[in-house]
Order: C-alpha cells, then structure tokens, then sequence
C-alpha cells in the first residue's frame, strides 16, 4: 500500500488524515474538529484526552460512521470508511440500554442480532453479566438499576460480542472508585489477552495514563491534535499499584501542563 | 472479578408509596359518598321535591335495568356496542400506526401530509356522524367508520411523537451491533411504538367507544347508544339512565380490561 510515498504500515487499524468537522447551528458552522491526523495501530490501547466540548466523542462518532466529516479521509485497515464499520464495539458516553429488555436481554443483544441460538449465547452472556458484578440482576430492567450498573451492563453489551476495534466513551465516568479500578483492570486483562484495539476517551489523565500506551491530547475547541505522548509504563499493569511508579507521576505532570493550557482556554470560551 | 452485588431483591417489592391513605378508608369513603348521593336522589324525587318524570329515581332505574338484563334484552345490544367499539379500535390503532412510521419514515410525505392531519384532528369527529350514517348505513360499519376516525389520530399522534423522540444514538447502536435495517426496527422501533400505543390505550379505546354510542344514538336500530335514544324518544328518563347505568359498567369492564393487558405489557416500566 502506497500512499503520499509513505509506506502504511500493515498493521495501522485506524488512519485520520487532516480530518476537519462542522455542525451547523443557528449562528452559521461550528468547527468541532480541525485537521485532526493521528493513526492508532492494531492491538494499541490509544486514549483522547482533553477539555470538555473539544471533540473528543466526535472522533470516535466519525471513526464509527455515525458523524460526516467536512474534509479529511478516515481509514480502518487502509481501506476508506463507509458508513458503520464491521466487527466494530462503540460504549457511549450515555449508556443507552434497550429500556423494554432485560439486564440478561440487554447484553445478549449483539448476539441476537449476530444470529446466535439462545442456548449459545447463554454462557458468555452469564460470564460478562459476573464480571461485571451483575449476575443478580439479570431479570431486572433497566430503570430498576443505578446509573452505575447500567453503565457496567452497557460495558458487557459490548465486550461480549468481541469486536477487534473498541471504543469507548468515558465508560467509566459514573463508577465509584472501587468498580472502576476493577473494571479497569478488567479491561486491560482482556485487552491483553485478546490483542483489540482501543481507542479510549477519558477526561481522567490518571486513568488515561495508568491504561494506555499511548495519550493524544486534544486542543480546546476546534479540537486539534496538541501532542501524543508514549506511555512507556510497564505491563502487565494494575491500574492501582502504577500509580505508585515514579515515572508514573512524571507522566502526569507533564501531560498536565500541556493539558492545562487547554482546559484554561475552553473555559474561557465558555464564559463569554 | 469484580464482587457480586448481593442486594437483588424482588423488582417490585421496593418504591412502595408511603405515606399514602390505607385502601380501607378510601373504599369506605367512596361507598359513603354513592349512598349519600343515591339516597339524596332517591328521597327527593320520592318526596317530590323534584319531578321523577324528568329525573326518575335510583330504585327504578336499577330495577329497569334488572328487567333488561334478566329478559336478555340489553345484553345483544351491549354485545353490538362492544363489537363496533372493538373493530374501530383495531383497526384505527392499526391504520394510525402505519401513518406514523409512514411519516416518520419519510421526512417528504410527513411535511405534505402533516398539516392535513392537524386540521382532521383539530375538527370534532362527532358532526361526520350523520354523514357515516349516510355513506355507510344504519349498520355496524358507519359507527366503526366514526370510532376509526377519531381513534386513528389518537394513536397517529403518539406513535408518531414517539419515534420522534427515540434516540438516534440507540438505533445507531443497534447498527453497530451488526443490526439490520430490519433489526433497528423490531428491537428499537417497533417496541417504543408499542409502549406509547399502550400508554393512550385507554384514552383510545374510550374513543372508540364514544363513537360506537354517537354513531347508534345518531341513527341505529341496536346496540346501547340507540336503547338510550329509543327510550329518550319515549320520554322514559329511566330508561335512560338504565342505560346509561349499563353502559357505566361497559366502560369499567373495559378500563378493567386494558389496565390488564396496559401492565402486562409494559412490566418494564413499573417499579
Ligand atoms: N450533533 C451535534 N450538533 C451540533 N453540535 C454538536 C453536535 N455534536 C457535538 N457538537 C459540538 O461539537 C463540539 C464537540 O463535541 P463533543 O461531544 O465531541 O465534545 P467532547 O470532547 O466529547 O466533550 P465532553 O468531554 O463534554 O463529552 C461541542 O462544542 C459540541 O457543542
Ligand atoms: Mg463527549
């Protein structure tokens, strides 16, 4: 594959180039994202971080074929995106359950529409419904459950189906510390077990840090890539125990002042 | 692993209201509030303190009302009433449905037809009564035709804001899922349809009865609406309160009924 002379490497999953998105309102076009390019290859666990409203939910939107772009070329595998790609899971930032199935219905979905027999799914559906703490509430619906537990029911939903590309929406924002520590780990046993490629959204540089390989941090809005930093970490990690690495710390505080300069403007903008 | 949650408990046995009156007082309210209006009624128009002939009174009309039901006379007429309440029903629930995923579907059709729809619902259906009765008879098709025409756009307008109010997200969802076209509309669509549909049934249903009544009172020779007319006709106050009394239970029976089928099918919205 040649493209601009450069050789792609085989295993780039996704490839933004010079991606730029508007939505219209009432005062004309907003600019939401700005010539964004970055590649993320298969089997990296990539996070997005940056300032509230920078634009983070609209590229993984764009990377799942649910946003238009106004100029700029995605690509999954070297091949141009069209519409929703295959073998895809997207955890939004809202957790959008089917509110007339139940918890075991819900996260059996993908299954079901996958063609799986009942008797088939049966198994996997029960072993996400226990990791994610939630094998007693499997007839109940949704509204029955906390915002918490719909939000890990939201998790299982797709992490059962195992698609090769992740995304996920700050799928951890509702948890206490507790479940989302485990949940993180949990996380990152699987992804190292099965090799997905993870694009993360987070606007938590220490869960950021602690799960990734590598952080891109958005500018305020229009969203533009600012810089990418390599999360040179050791693995396998316990999100709990990095945190006590000196280089772990490090990290941090040096994202951080990048980081800030961001928030800073985009709240800025926010009060005019 | 993550720990188990061990507080299931039963779905429903929480949320219960607390500090509402208990259910004892508030039937023993409700009988005494009927003896004292029965029994008013019954003492004034037996004194003569109002005149029976336009009023009646309470023992008259419930014996009236015994005498229908024991000689079977009222019963095929109930029966009537409840067969033309049902098939404009249906059928305007069906054709209503369609019309929403019609419009909902197509952003053209829905903007040609829309304010046609407003001016239809915005008209009282029940003036068409004697033009139904015209095109479609004294039979059971005019009064269906006048039930249909109100409860279709009942059923069109909440279906229709129904859909309109689906997250988009949650269909986009579906599709990622690996769903269909066809998939997004029978785990996404087709349910939130339903349990808006169930949630104005009983104003529909209602509807529908009015019409079968409006229709047969209008120009009929059965069911309850037209014994109600036939006995207006006789200048028998008590027959039609007998009637309306038989209809009363009609439309608790009813009610009854769709409660029933109300929760059955929307279990997953009750605490
Ligand atoms: N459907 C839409 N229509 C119009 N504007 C939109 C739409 N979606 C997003 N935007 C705008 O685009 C910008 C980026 O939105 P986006 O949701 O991607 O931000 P975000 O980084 O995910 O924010 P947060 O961290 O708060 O979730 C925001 O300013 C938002 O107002
Ligand atoms: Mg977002």
């Amino acid at each position: 594959m040649r493209r601009l002379g450069v050789d792609i490497l085989p295993d780039t999953h996704i490839d933004l180039e010079e991606v730029s998105v508007a939505f219209a309102s009432k005062a004309g076009e907003t600019l939401a994202l700005e010539n964004v390019s970055f590649a993320v290859q298969e089997g990296e666990f990539v996070s997005i971080v940056g300032p509230s409203g920078c634009g983070k939910s609209t590229i993984l939107n764009v990377i799942a074929g649910l946003a238009d772009t106004l100029s700029g070329r995605v690509s999954i595998k070297g091949k141009a995106t069209n519409g929703i790609p295959k073998d895809i899971g997207y955890v939004f930032q809202s957790d959008l359950l089917l509110p007339w199935r139940t918890v075991f219905d819900n996260v059996a979905l993908a299954l079901k529409l996958r063609g799986y027999r009942t008797e088939k799914m049966g198994p996997a559906v029960e072993d996400w419904l226990t990791r994610v703490g939630l094998a007693g509430f499997r007839n109940h619906y949704p509204h029955q459950l906390s915002g918490g537990m719909r939000k890990r029911v939201a998790l299982a939903q797709t992490l059962v189906y195992n698609p090769e590309l992740i995304l996920m929406d700050e799928p951890f924002s509702a948890l206490d510390v507790q479940t989302r520590n485990m949940m993180e780990n949990e996380l990152l046993d699987l992804w190292s077990g099965l090799r997905k490629t993870v694009l993360f959204v987070t606007h938590d540089l220490e869960e950021a840090v602690s799960l990734s390989d590598r952080i891109i941090l958005l500018t305020a809005r229009p969203g533009r890539v600012k810089a990418s930093y390599i999360i040179d970490l050791p693995r396998p990690r316990n999100v709990t125990e990095v945190r006590f690495n000196v280089r772990f710390r490090e990290l941090i505080e040096q994202i951080w002042q990048d980081l800030k300069t961001e928030v800073t403007v985009a709240y800025a903008a926010s009060r005019q | 692993m993550l720990r188990q949650d061990s507080s299931a408990g039963s779905p429903k046995a929480a949320n219960r209201l607390k500090n509402s009156p208990s259910p004892l007082l508030v039937m023993a309210l409700r009988i005494g509030a009927l003896i004292v209006f029965v029994g008013s009624w019954e003492t004034a128009s037996s004194l003569k303190w109002i005149n029976p002939f336009f009023v009646s009174r309470p023992s008259d009309i419930i014996f009236r009302a015994y005498t229908w039901l024991s000689s079977g006379y009222v019963l095929s007429h109930t029966a009537i009433t409840i067969v033309e309440t049902f098939f404009a029903f249906v059928l305007g629930a069906l054709l209503g449905a369609i019309l929403a995923f019609l419009l909902y579907r197509s952003s053209i059709v829905d903007q040609a037809l829309m304010p046609y729809l407003m001016i239809l619902n915005a008209m009282p259906r029940i003036i068409f009564a004697p033009i139904f009765i015209l095109w479609f008879g004294l039979g059971l098709t005019s009064k269906v035709v006048l039930g249909i025409s109100i409860v279709i756009f009942i059923v069109f307008f909440s279906i229709y804001t129904g859909l309109k109010e689906v997250d988009q997200n949650l269909i986009n969802k579906v599709r990622l899922m690996g769903g269909s076209e066809k998939d997004v509309l029978l785990e996404v669509l087709i349910p939130s349809a339903l349990s808006w549909l169930f949630s104005s049934l009983k104003t529909s249903v209602g509807f529908a009865l009015v019409g079968a009544i409006v229709g047969e009172y209008m120009g009929s020779a059965n069911g309850l609406g037209h014994i109600i007319a036939f006995a207006e006709g006789m200048f028998d106050a008590t027959g039609v309160f007998a009637g309306l009394f038989i209809l009363s239970f009609v439309v608790i029976a009813i009610n009854w009924c769709m409660e029933r089928v109300e929760n059955h099918f929307t279990a997953w919205r009750m605490g």
